[in-house]
Order: C-alpha cells, then sequence, then structure tokens
C-alpha cells in the first residue's frame, strides 16, 4: 500500500512538473496559429522523452550512477565537455526564461511590471535550492503544477467544436496564410519543449537523489510511461483552448496572460486564479529543476560532491554553481529581453544541443559494464536510434528556420 | 596562433560588422517595407481583438482587475512597438508612400481606441469601458481588409 502511494505519488509529481515555460508558449502559440494541427509534434516529442528518460532512469537506478556522469567517464573529457557547454549554456538561459515566466506569473496577479519581481524570485528560487530538500521541493511543485488541469476543464466548457478540432489534428498542415517554414519552426519548438535536456539530467540525477535502486525500476517506468503522457495531455489542453479562442479570430498569442484568458472566458475569476496558480507552480518548479540540472552538470563533469542530498557544506562547489547560474538567469532578465522570447531563443537553442544530450545516454544504455544484463533491449534501441534521425534533423533544421522566419514571425 | 590567421580572423570580424551597418542603416526596400507594415498591421489587429475580449472578461466579471490591466498595458505596449518600428522606416518610392498613406491613420486610430480602453479600466469606469470596446471590432476588420490586400 505504502509503495503504490508512493508511486501514485511519483506520477502525480511527473504529471504537474512535465509542463514548463516552453511548453506554455510554444503551445499556446502554435495553438492560436495553427489550430490544432501541431498536436502530433508533441504525441511524437512525448514518447521521445519517454524513450530517453526511461533509459535515463534506468542507468541512475542500476549504476546510482547520473547519466552526465557515466558521459565523461565513457566518452571521455573532450565529449563531454562539448557536452557540457552545450548543455549548460541551454540550460541557464531557459533557467533564465522561467525565473520571467514566475515574474510575468506574479505582474498578472498584481499588475507590477515583472522585472521588480526578477530579484525577488532570483531570491527565492536561490534559498529554495539551499534549503528545501530534494523530495519536498520536487513534490510541491509538482502537485500544485496539477491545478494546469484547468485548461482541460476550460477547454469542455468552451464552444469547443470538436469535429473541427479532429479535422485540425488530422490534416496537419499549416492553415490559413501560414506557410510550411513557420509551420516548421513552430514544430522544432514543439519537440525542442517537449524533449529540454534539462529533463534527463534532472530525472537521472534525482534517481540518485533520491537513492534509487534496481527495485525502483517499477517506479522509474511509471513515472516515465504514466506521468509524462498525462503531462503531455496538459500541453495539448493549453493549445486547444488557444486554438478553440484565438484560432478562429486569426490572432497570434503573444503574452502569458493572453495564454490564460480562454480560462477566464470559460471558468470565470476562479478559473483565472487557477490557470496563474499553475504557471506559476509550473515555472517555479521548473526553475529549480534547471537550476539544479545546471549545478549537476558542472558538478558531475568535474567530479565534484553535488546533490541535495548532501549538506550544502559538503558539496560546497556544486552550491555555488547553482548561485551563480541563478544570478546569470536573473542577468539575463535584466537585459530586459522578453522573457517569452528568451524562452523561443532556449527552445532553438535546446534543439540544437539535442543529439549532444540524447546520443551519450543510448551510448551509456548499451554498456554492460555499468548496466549489466540491464542494456536496450531491441525495442528501445529501435526507438532510439530512430528518435536520434529525429533529434538530428530538428537539430539541423532549427537555426535556418529561426533565421528564415524571423523566430516563428 | 599565427599572424596571418589573425589578420584574417580580424578581417572577418570588420567584414561582418561592416556588413551589419549597412544592413542597419540602408533605406528599406519595398519587399522589407510591405514586411513591416503588415506585422504592424497583424500586431495592432491582435492587440485590438484581445483587448476587445480581455474587457468582455472584465465586463461579465469573469476576470480580476490586475490581470485585465496587465493583458491590456501589454496589447498596448505590443502595438505601439510595432506601430513605432513601422514609423521608423522612411519610404523611398510611391508604392511605400501609398501602404505608409493607407496604413497610419489605422495605426494612429487602434493606439487611440485602445488608450481609451486603458483610460476606462484605470478609471474603473464601466459604461466608458463598455463603450470604448465597441469600436475596436470594426476598426480590426478594416485592418484585417489591410492585410488582405498587402499580407
Amino acid at each position: 500500500m505504502k509503495r503504490l502511494l508512493a508511486v501514485t505519488l511519483g506520477i502525480l509529481t511527473a504529471i504537474g512538473g512535465f509542463v514548463d515555460i516552453g511548453d506554455i508558449v510554444a503551445n499556446a502559440e502554435a495553438g492560436a496559429r495553427f489550430g490544432v494541427a501541431l498536436a502530433w509534434v508533441v504525441v511524437v516529442g512525448v514518447v521521445g522523452i519517454c524513450v530517453y528518460a526511461e533509459m535515463a532512469g534506468r542507468v541512475a537506478a542500476v549504476s546510482g550512477r547520473p547519466v552526465f556522469d557515466l558521459v565523461r567517464e565513457r566518452l571521455g573529457p573532450r565529449v563531454g565537455l562539448v557536452n557540457l557547454a552545450g548543455s549548460y549554456l541551454v540550460t541557464v538561459l531557459t533557467l533564465g526564461a522561467e525565473m520571467g515566466g514566475v515574474a510575468l506569473a506574479l505582474e498578472l496577479v498584481t499588475s507590477v511590471h515583472y522585472l521588480l519581481f526578477v530579484p525577488v524570485v532570483a531570491f527565492a528560487a536561490w534559498v529554495v535550492l539551499w534549503r528545501v530538500r530534494f523530495e519536498t521541493m520536487e513534490r510541491v511543485f509538482g502537485l500544485l503544477g496539477l491545478v494546469l488541469v484547468v485548461f482541460i476543464v476550460a477547454l469542455f466548457r468552451l464552444p469547443t467544436d470538436w469535429s473541427q478540432l479532429w479535422g485540425q489534428a488530422s490534416h496537419p498542415v499549416p492553415a490559413g496564410d501560414e506557410n510550411w517554414g513557420t509551420y516548421g519552426f513552430f514544430a522544432v519548438a514543439l519537440f525542442a519543449a517537449a524533449m529540454t535536456p534539462y529533463e534527463v539530467f534532472f530525472f537521472s540525477s534525482g534517481a540518485v537523489e533520491e537513492r534509487w535502486s534496481t527495485k525502483d525500476l517499477l517506479t522509474s517506468r511509471a513515472n516515465v510511461f504514466i506521468g509524462f503522457p498525462l503531462g503531455g495531455l496538459l500541453s495539448l489542453a493549453l493549445m486547444a483552448t488557444t486554438a478553440v479562442v484565438f484560432h478562429p479570430l486569426d490572432v497570434q498569442v503573444e503574452t502569458l496572460g493572453q495564454t490564460a484568458l480562454p480560462v477566464a472566458i470559460a471558468l470565470g475569476k476562479i478559473g483565472l486564479a487557477v490557470a496563474i496558480l499553475g504557471f506559476f507552480a509550473a515555472t517555479f518548479g521548473a526553475a529549480m529543476e534547471t537550476g539544479l540540472s545546471a549545478g549537476y552538470t558542472i558538478a558531475q563533469y568535474f567530479g565534484w560532491a553535488w546533490g541535495k542530498f548532501r549538506r550544502p557544506r559538503e558539496a560546497a562547489r556544486f552550491h555555488v554553481v547553482l548561485q551563480v547560474s541563478v544570478l546569470v538567469g536573473a542577468i539575463a532578465l535584466f537585459t530586459t529581453i522578453d522573457p517569452i522570447m528568451l524562452t523561443e531563443y532556449t527552445l532553438v537553442g535546446s534543439a540544437v544541443v539535442l543529439p549532444l544530450t540524447y546520443l551519450p545516454i543510448l551510448v551509456v544504455a548499451n554498456d554492460r559494464d555499468y548496466l549489466g544484463n540491464r542494456v536496450n533491449g531491441p525495442l528501445a534501441n529501435t526507438l532510439g536510434l530512430l528518435y536520434l534521425v529525429v533529434i538530428l534533423a530538428v537539430a539541423t533544421a532549427a537555426i535556418p528556420l529561426m533565421v528564415m522566419t524571423g523566430v516563428g514571425g | 596562433m599565427s599572424r596571418w590567421t589573425l589578420a584574417l580572423l580580424l578581417a572577418i570580424v570588420v567584414g561582418i560588422g561592416g556588413w551589419l551597418g549597412y544592413a542597419s542603416s540602408r533605406p528599406p526596400d519595398f519587399h522589407e517595407y510591405r514586411v513591416t507594415a503588415v506585422e504592424a498591421a497583424q500586431a495592432a489587429r491582435d492587440g485590438l481583438l484581445i483587448a476587445g475580449l480581455t474587457a468582455d472578461a472584465l465586463l461579465g466579471g469573469r476576470a480580476m482587475a490586475p490581470y485585465v490591466s496587465t493583458v491590456l498595458d501589454d496589447a498596448g505596449s505590443s502595438v505601439a512597438d510595432a506601430g513605432g518600428r513601422f514609423a521608423a522606416l522612411a519610404p523611398t518610392d510611391q508604392r511605400m508612400v501609398a501602404i505608409r498613406d493607407e496604413l497610419t491613420p489605422l495605426l494612429t486610430e487602434a493606439t487611440t481606441r485602445l488608450g481609451d480602453v486603458l483610460r476606462a479600466e484605470a478609471n474603473d469606469d464601466v459604461p466608458a469601458l463598455r463603450e470604448s470596446i465597441r469600436p475596436l471590432r470594426p476598426l480590426a476588420d478594416r485592418l484585417a481588409a489591410f492585410l488582405d490586400r498587402h499580407g
């Protein structure tokens, strides 16, 4: 019974923790511009993250070491350094975008300019990263993020034309005046949002933080195969609500406030308050995850003591990296770049570094020295290779599409 | 690093800098002007429709005042920014002048109308807010017609 409860709690946390600022922005923008014609990309992305997160969780549970640690050992310091540089840069910028999302959510309930909240959010992020236990942090924000289910409720309360939505989903082509370039750009952004690199760093390092062993493989798989797809449903609901309200008007969504408007129309003030709470929880939780991931990648590469399971004094350099990363994220926001624009850039950056993250996982997950007889089976390898091809295509197309469309035009 | 490599790198940096300087200061061609005009018209239309939906939500008791204020501010800023980018481009031929003469009054009116909505919301003046959102849709339709012609 206790174990079932732990697994259920893990699944709920995974659902609520799945959505971050990248998912919110990419899905809302795509829904307004293309209806749900890009829903298939979310499905493809969710399957992809499931395939690789399962590998990362298994590697961590069996070897007792996180993926990044093994990447450096298995592929050498040079490959590891390239991996580190790309991943760290994107993760820190994503951290900035997440903190921007938190500040924007606070602006929606106070109408005070978001930049005034940035120092407060950065300080709060640092305090939580410093003081709060890993499990508590993960559970609180993951479970609070579940309130984004309000978008699913709103979808049923809006005058949704389900046959029209199905028509858009089953005819995945650019709608109206949109062109293939823009369609491709948003496909890349949605795919990158679902497969953001920090997710696997966090998942595998989190497994070590929680001291998973082979006994926890069931928990790992339940989180991945039930939690992530249900989290993907929240992303689809975000896309569908903007598709119902904004797409028929041919209005583009550009702010977090606009993303919540369909919920206000459908459910009124309480629904709106819940949606904003969901934004806050999702972005603050993701800020914690990206902050920790930044620390994990650096500390694991250099072989420093890391993790929140250690006291800060025992992992001082890890905590310094966390502080510096939070500071860099805040500085990025103080350039006055629009957090939504920053999110779009980080999604493109994520798309570019995807192969650096996922190829090493595939290699390590096939290494018998680490995994013994728990190495990838034929299905995991087939899917892993198939996704690697997709990832390479997405990484190659990301920057040309960004330039060609002016970041989605 | 050899001297030649250093010189080559410097030449590339200077070349890129020079090209960027030229690209940012040269007068716009027709395509660039039309694209900026279309973006400004789209932003203005989006701003008007979003403002209408948001103010409707407030009037229907479906949204909190700070939320509405933020969304309306964002809509106003977006329209002003897009209008500013368009106004910063000087037309260099008759076709561009025709576009400017067609779009500028629409953008000015959009800014004024959004200002009316913002003022009514800030003053908590319900009748004025109701009155201010009435012209938004027809103006958005005129911008849509502009987009149909030039988009």
